[in-house]
């Protein structure tokens, strides 16, 4: 162990020496705190998360390319110049030099991410208008949020700011769970059921391809599951909100409509029953002319769950001005985002701290990466690779996406000139490579969701560390390996 | 190493024959680029400011990928409903191409149309609309000065976005812009119209319906050009204006005169915030100075209601403001600095120059910039004024087809749309702003300039039209009229009704060269159209048609426009009461029979009263309305209005001033006596006299028939009786 940790501090120095590294750090440095002044949509929630998704998203970038550079330019340069025959003739292991190599850029990475957290959490105090430590006993250290003086020039001004102040507190700065109506993964597993009793039952179509029969089951399924028809109303229950019910204040129901039909103008009108009216408190909202196809968001007091936990939610298809005028379309609600409920569990500094292990396990995934492709490439050809890997795994899911749209134009896979050969490898690699998409914190500290330690919600730092632990475990062992059987200096005569 | 020599000598040679070929074609492709504006000349980049210039410089080729990006993840959070980084996006994307006009355009119209109607609270929904104006106003037009097409979109969002009725906001919109701009400009003075007007209320409630009193030709006036009588209000509101206009517009012209300096030195020394410090150590005008001090400068009711009580705890510097606009001896010097104030903030906040909106009113009328179709109208003009600056002789040829006909017709429908709504009935209610009261009534003072401008629209296309608006705008220009002439009438302006319905009926003949048949008809039967009239056989339309008229005769006697009010109500008592008692004279069914007129006009006056009360400005507005009512009505009301009134009057804290805001009629007492011992009996439709009623109308109709026949002396049809 001493002698990875040796290594681990001789990397950590040389890293710190790289210009690149250091130009990087630098731009970093600049960017950051000037995010923190970008107007955004000119209000105090809108610049608190804009300056979260670009600060989170920028360093993510940096720190990638750095950490890339450094991984690859550590053993490939040090090879180049001959540096590491003076530590490779030292009683060292060839593995364990690669596993030094890969501590030491992860500790630099730590180091930087946690000047990066503290950099949000310094504007995120400044967001909430620098509020004063406090200690209660039942709640602990938290922010003294109500004290905190209110400016402004005029009343209404006073009043927008305070108004804007607490939208940020209860929905931004701050840790929600999200309970989907119907997950993405149900709905696989829902569709590749059916898929399965076809196949067993053999009510399979000749003529058609798995993927259509795919998409055929799925069309079907969001229609049983979340269809609500004009003039009529659906009930949709959501279970397991006793939290919220117990914690009181606000939740949010998050949704996107998507008509059957094409809308005039694209809009619709209908209305929302929040609550049960037999057991709780209940509250209507009508929502005239609300854009189809984008997401909305309603407010909503914690008290409209009943005390076991149950919110029911119903969508009524008319039209509450007039429902004669109600549009004749079918409304769908289906998949991620179609409808959702989100109630606060816990604060934002431990979300962040969260968010920023997520980050540093992409980063020793991208270490490892970068040392396994110099253990026998050079730095040139192993930075390509490792960036190649980098972009892919930012974008797994858009380019399965797209690939599989490419699949199901036959014409298209002939056109495009993507052959039945290069395509399933293309697909391959993309599940090889972790999909970072999936434990990406931006998206969850924006929308003030939680960063979970739990396996079952996403972004999950579990998952991350499970998942991305093993690609990086194996990624590592296989450098090891081709290192430890690389010939590094050959014998000249 | 001869071979290398060679190859040497090769290699430098072609080096020489293609950095020669290069330079020889870089200038014609350089200035083909540039002329194509798909790149930054060195003019353009000096002339920008450092956040443009740097990331055109430094971001070379790779601008392109950047918008692309940009674009893509503003399109991506539009559909997932996440705003926060639309406006910035919007921002960068057109600063990284800055001269391209389409692309401010379209982000412009992204942020006013498509987001703010995915949003979902009032604030929300206006910050996004001027978002959208903001980004045209204060960013588009600064480095595209000379783009039409920016105009014209930015004159789109203040007359379709805000000033139609076409999104569910709008009123919230209008209020929101109404109270911007008087805080900015303060309340412009009355526009009263004819000051010297009795009001006539008590005499109409009392008279009995008497059609023939409602027309009489003035025939000396229709020989007049009544389109250059200039109407005393507009000429005290357009002086009013300019003494913002011809105030100091800089701050080193401000304090050129020593006596003003010396003010704006007291008031600086006080801590009157009249500059605010920039990064470079100088100073500018504090753009937010009329936010600050709004409650001095442009109070409410409400704040009117507090400084009665002697509780408005004015800070020293607002105190220091007071006082110098309330000392005799500095008045003049201060409303002279406030003024310029004005002016500037106009200029730097909103990007509007005081000395162009002027010359707009001087030339059409006492536009009231607090109405967003006025703002359609200006920059609508200044883009035009921009046009001409530019000497493009072929306008449409640079700027598409068609362009000039377009522009003037957005003109002549600016004029039309200050016809229709321009006349403000504003009470702000600062703690909400979008439930402050405003009601956008006609203003007929723009007639004049609307029926000029078409005439000289239409002739300048087509040369032969005559004294009409041409084969393009006939149609536009006679429907436009048509409404002129029956709100003249409907406001009691019956000369200038006259005045354009003889026009109408001399110049829009028909093809054959006869008189229209439409304008062969009485002004009353004009006015009184089937399409109208066959409505009001039903009770519940009458009653309604006439509450509406009274409620809007009770917002022009708040605003102390007295011909408006006697207008509205002898319409509404004479014309339609009137028309709907002569329709069912015959049938005297108790269940058609309306209640008296008197009796309807107290109700709506007690309805108005007893609105539940939003404060102290809505009790400032009751006010007035009390004070202005008949004694006959405020007799009849009193008691059912007192208890609501006072209970606002407890709410706000002046109960003591009860007496002096809502002054309890004379006579009550005795009133009372009578009243409650015999109830007051019902005036009956069956009260009146239908048959004198029917004599009177038939002899009006005779009347003002024989008065044409001898104007135009030519026989017109036979007259009929009214349709029943």
């Amino acid at each position: 162990m001493r002698r990875i940790w040796a290594v681990a501090r001789v990397t950590l120095r040389e890293a710190l020496r790289q210009k690149t590294a250091l130009a990087l750090l630098v731009l970093l440095a600049i960017l950051l705190p000037s995010l923190g002044f970008v107007r955004g949509d000119e209000t105090l929630p809108g610049r608190a998360q804009m300056f979260l998704d670009w600060s989170l998203r920028i360093s993510r970038l940096v720190l990638g390319l750095m950490t890339i550079f450094i991984a690859c330019g550590s053993i490939a340069w040090e090879l180049k110049y001959k540096q590491a025959y003076i530590t490779l003739v030292k009683p060292i292991p060839r593995w364990q030099f690669v596993l030094g190599k890969w501590l030491g850029i992860g500790l630099l990475n730590l180091a930087l991410l946690i000047v990066v957290g503290l950099i949000i959490e310094g504007f995120a105090w400044q967001f909430r208008g620098r509020p004063d430590l406090g200690y209660d006993k039942q709640s602990g250290i938290h922010w003294k949020l109500d004290k905190i003086p209110i400016t402004g020039l005029t009343q209404q001004q006073r009043d927008v700011e305070q108004r804007e102040r607490e939208i940020l507190n209860r929905e931004v700065l701050v840790a929600r769970q999200s309970l989907p109506l119907v997950s993405t993964e149900r709905l696989a597993a829902e569709v590749e059921s059916e898929f399965q009793r076809k196949i067993a039952a053999g009510e399979m179509p000749p003529d058609f391809t798995a993927q259509r029969i795919r998409d055929e089951i799925r069309a079907k399924k969001i229609y049983e599951l979340g269809s609500v028809p004009a003039n009529k109303s659906r009930d949709f229950l959501f279970t397991d909100l006793s939290t919220a019910r117990r914690e009181g204040g606000f939740i949010q129901i998050r949704y996107m409509i998507i008509p059957d039909n094409a809308t005039p103008n694209d809009v619709m009108s209908y209305w929302w029953r929040l609550g049960d009216k037999t057991k709780v408190l209940h509250e209507d909202v009508p929502a005239i002319n609300e854009p189809v196809r984008t997401v909305h968001t309603i407010r909503v007091r914690a008290d409209v769950i009943s005390d076991d936990g149950q919110l029911k939610i119903t969508f009524v298809n008319v039209n509450p001005l007039d429902p004669k005028q109600t549009y004749p379309s079918d409304v769908l609600f289906a998949g991620d985002g179609s409808l959702e409920v989100l109630y606060p569990v816990g604060g934002f500094e431990a979300n962040l701290m969260r968010a920023m292990l997520l980050l540093l396990v992409q980063m020793l995934f991208l270490a490892a990466i970068g040392l396994f492709a110099s253990s026998f490439l050079t730095f040139p050809t192993a930075c390509l690779m490792c960036l190649v890997v980098f972009a892919a795994s930012s974008g797994v899911s858009y380019l399965l996406e797209a690939l599989s749209w490419t699949y199901r134009d036959e014409t298209a896979v002939v056109s495009h000139g993507i052959s039945r050969v290069t395509g399933p490898l293309v697909s391959i690699f993309l599940h090889i490579v972790p999909d970072f998409s999936a434990y990406s914190p931006a998206d969850a500290l924006v929308d003030g969701k939680m960063v979970a330690w739990s396996l079952n919600i996403t972004p999950s730092v579990g998952l991350a560390l499970l998942d991305v632990g093993i690609r990086m475990t194996l990624v590592l062992l296989v450098g090891c390996w081709i290192f430890t059987r690389r010939e590094v200096a050959e014998v000249v005569v | 190493m001869r071979n290398q020599r060679f190859t040497q000598v090769v290699a430098i040679l072609l080096a020489v024959v293609c950095i020669g070929s290069a330079s020889y074609f870089l200038r014609p492709i350089d200035a083909k680029r540039e002329a194509m504006g798909l790149s930054a000349s060195r003019r353009d980049v000096e002339s920008m400011p450092p956040e443009i210039a740097l990331p055109t410089i430094a971001l070379a080729g790779f601008r392109g990928l950047a918008v692309d990006y940009f674009w893509l993840r503003a399109e991506q959070l539009k559909q997932e409903g996440r705003y926060y980084e639309a406006n910035q996006l919007a921002s960068w994307i057109c600063k990284l191409q800055p001269r391209f006009p389409k692309v401010w355009a379209f982000q412009a119209w992204n942020l006013a149309w498509n987001i703010s109607v995915g949003t979902r609270t009032p604030q929300e929904r206006w910050n996004w609309v001027y978002n959208g104006v903001k980004l045209l106003r204060d960013e588009g037009l600064v480095y595209n000065p000379k783009a039409l097409s920016l105009y014209r979109e930015l004159a789109w969002i203040f007359f379709f976005k805000m000033g139609d009725y076409m999104d569910d906001q709008h009123w919230n919109y209008k209020r929101r812009w109404a109270w911007d701009m008087q805080r900015v400009m303060g309340e412009p003075p009355p526009d009263i119209q004819a000051e010297s007007s009795k009001l006539e209320l008590a005499a109409i409630l009392e008279s009995w319906p008497q059609t023939d009193k409602t027309f009489s030709f003035e025939t000396n006036k229709t020989k007049q050009d009544l389109a250059d009588i200039a109407d005393p209000s507009t000429v005290r509101v357009v002086e009013w204006f300019r003494q913002i206009a011809q105030a100091p517009a800089t701050w080193n012209e401000l304090v050129a005169d020593t006596d003003m300096a010396a003010l704006v030195n007291r008031c600086l020394k006080a801590g009157v915030e009249l500059q605010t410090g920039s990064l470079t150590g100088s100073a500018d005008v504090n753009g937010n100075f009329f936010d600050k001090y709004q409650r001095v400068l442009t109070p409410t009711y409400k704040q009117q209601f507090v400084r009665l009580r002697n509780q408005a705890n004015y800070t020293p510097d607002e105190q220091m403001l007071l006082d110098i606009l309330s000392d005799p001896a500095t008045k003049p010097l201060a409303e002279r600095l406030i003024n310029s104030m004005r002016c500037q903030v106009l200029r730097i906040k909103y990007k509007l120059d005081a000395t162009w909106m002027l010359s707009l009113m001087e030339r059409f009328g006492p536009i009231d910039w607090r109405v967003p179709d006025a703002h359609g109208m200006y920059w609508t003009s200044f883009g035009i004024k921009q046009m001409d600056d530019l000497n493009v002789k072929n306008v449409n040829e640079f700027f598409g087809p068609n362009t000039t006909l377009n522009t003037d017709r957005i003109m002549v429908f600016a004029l039309q749309r200050l016809t229709t709504y321009s006349r403000l009935f504003f009470v702000p209610n600062l703690e909400q702003i979008d439930l402050s009261l405003l009601n956008l009534l006609p203003d007929l003072r723009f007639v004049a300039a609307t029926h000029k401008a078409y005439l000289e629209v239409g002739q300048k296309y087509d040369p032969e039209a005559g004294n009409i608006a041409g084969s393009d705008l006939r149609d536009g220009h006679q429907n436009y009229l048509r409404d002129a002439i029956r709100l003249f009438y409907l406001y009691g302006q019956y000369g200038q009704a006259n005045y354009y319905y003889e026009y109408l009926r001399v110049n829009y003949k028909l093809v054959t060269g006869e008189t229209n048949p439409d304008y062969m008809l009485t002004m009353r039967e004009f006015v009184m159209h089937e399409e109208f009239t066959d409505r009001l056989s039903d009770p519940r339309i009458v009653t309604d048609a006439i509450t509406g008229l009274i409620n809007q005769s009770l917002r022009f006697l708040v605003m102390g426009d007295t011909d408006k009010v006697n207008g509205l109500l002898r319409f509404a008592k004479e014309d339609i009461y009137g028309s709907y008692v002569l329709r069912w004279k015959d049938n005297p069914a108790d269940r058609m029979k309306l209640p008296s007129f008197e009796t309807i006009f107290n109700d709506a006056a007690a309805s108005n009263l007893n609105t539940p009360g939003i404060g102290e400005d809505m009790l400032g507005t009751k006010s007035r309305m009390w004070k202005a009512l008949p004694l006959t009505t405020q007799l009849a009301v009193y008691d059912g209005v007192a208890p609501t009134l006072k209970e606002q009057c407890e709410a706000v804290g002046v109960t003591d001033n009860m007496d002096q805001i809502f002054p309890p009629p004379p006579g009550m007492e005795e009133y009372r006596k009578t009243h409650m011992q015999a109830k007051p009996k019902e005036q009956k439709p069956s009260d009146y006299s239908v048959d004198e009623m029917t004599r009177k109308a038939q002899e009006g109709r005779d009347e003002r028939h024989r008065d044409r026949i001898q104007r135009e002396g030519q026989a017109t049809p036979s007259p009929q009786l009214p349709a029943r």
